[in-house]
């Protein structure tokens, strides 16, 4: 069948042949128009198919808009809240009663921590020092003396189970000479010393906070104000305790 | 290194107020300790009591500083470095057996911005040669 348009702008199904009648024309044109109805219709459906996709990356779209609007407004406000912190914190500094200056060389620490260091080789001597026990400890006595150690040095008792496992010394060995006996008296007050004193940031300083404080301060010390101002605020406001656990792995 | 020391400052200033509190209850707990190690009775409290106070003031001088120092005890075993450590006067030998007094250090910052530890004071230890044969 061809489709090919006459005088009147109508497709004829046929170029020769008998005159075509008027209900032949009609049903002929009914025909085209039916067929152009469909076409239409299904032009439409698929505009409208489109249309429902655009309006769902429409909708995508507009949600991620919204999203990142919330987010840069977040970022926004945490600058501004930074900045403000900032300078909260260099007011802080500059506002300081004392100035910030080094209070003294090296050398004096240096002085102080042999003096501190010559004070306990000292005392210990005296004390340790007698050749014979004058009476040899209880099983209670050895007992408590367990308890103490578990409880406030657990770190001794490894040293000691290492040194036993390494070289067959025992706690009785070492105590039944001066020399050694006076050399774990040193130990045992240098690690009370540098586990409760020296190595926390601050003496008296929770467990909780020193990690923390540890970064702000190494933070502060290589970068400038870096930190979150949280965590400089959370340390002035906290309450001492220095419950802490003694694992033994974490002492050295 | 000025905020630093603010933040030690601030960080004494709240929590000097229980350094007594704490200071008493290790000096009880080394004391404890100690006395029942004791060959012949001695007088201990007086001694560690003073001992701990002299710690805890230079902790706290050190605290306010604008350097940055650390203190390191020597692990048992470790081989012994005469540039960290040293040992009471006589021949000694072997590795660090025990740590008698942590060593001092301070961190420096370089020009390239690394961190670099100094070693302020060397670390107190015995070696393996005197338990051995006192043992």
């Amino acid at each position: 069948m061809t489709n090919t348009a006459d005088e009147t702008g109508f497709p004829a199904d046929t170029v020769e042949g008998p005159e075509p009648t008027l209900s032949d024309d009609l049903r002929t044109q009914q025909t085209y128009l039916n067929r152009e109805f469909e076409d239409i219709h299904s032009t439409i459906a698929e505009l409208e198919s489109q249309l429902c996709v655009l309006q769902e990356k429409e909708g995508a779209y507009e949600a991620e808009k919204g999203r990142r609007m919330k987010e840069f407004e977040e970022i926004i406000e945490e600058r501004d809240r930074e900045a403000r912190d900032k300078e909260v914190l260099l007011s802080l500094v500059a506002n300081l009663k004392q100035p910030l200056a080094p209070y003294f060389d090296d050398g004096y620490y240096i002085y102080r921590m042999q003096r501190l260091n010559d004070r306990i080789k000292s005392w210990t001597a005296s004390a340790f020092k007698a050749r014979e026990f004058e009476q040899p400890m209880s099983p209670t006595e050895e007992d408590q003396l367990v308890h103490l150690l578990r409880k406030n040095l657990p770190e001794h008792i490894v040293w000691l189970e290492a040194v036993r496992q390494r070289s067959g010394i025992t706690y009785v060995s070492i105590q039944a000479k001066p020399h050694a006996r006076i050399a774990q008296a040193r130990h045992l007050v240098a690690l009370t010393i540098w586990k409760n004193i020296f190595r926390p940031v601050c003496f008296g300083i929770s467990g909780e906070l020193k990690k923390g404080i540890k970064t702000v301060m190494e933070s502060v010390y290589t970068e400038g104000i870096t930190f979150p101002i949280n965590l400089f605020r959370r340390c002035f406001s906290y309450q001492p305790n220095n419950q802490e656990t003694n694992s033994p792995s974490s002492w050295l | 290194m000025a905020i630093r020391q603010g933040v030690g400052r601030g960080l004494l200033r709240h929590l000097e107020a229980s350094h007594e509190e704490l200071k008493e209850s290790l000096v009880k707990s080394l004391d404890q300790i100690l006395t029942l190690l004791l060959p012949i009775p001695y007088k201990l409290l007086p001694k560690i009591k003073k001992t701990i106070d002299r710690a805890v003031e230079i902790k706290n001088e050190m605290v306010c500083e604008q350097g940055l120092f650390k203190y390191r005890m020597v692990r048992s075993e470790e081989p012994f470095s005469p540039h960290k450590m040293e040992f009471s006067p006589g021949a000694q030998s072997g590795s660090v057996f025990v740590c008698t007094f942590p060593g001092l250090l301070k961190t420096d910052v370089t020009e390239n911005g690394n961190m670099v530890d100094v070693v302020l004071c060397k670390a107190h230890v015995e070696l393996e040669s005197v338990f051995l044969d006192s043992c």
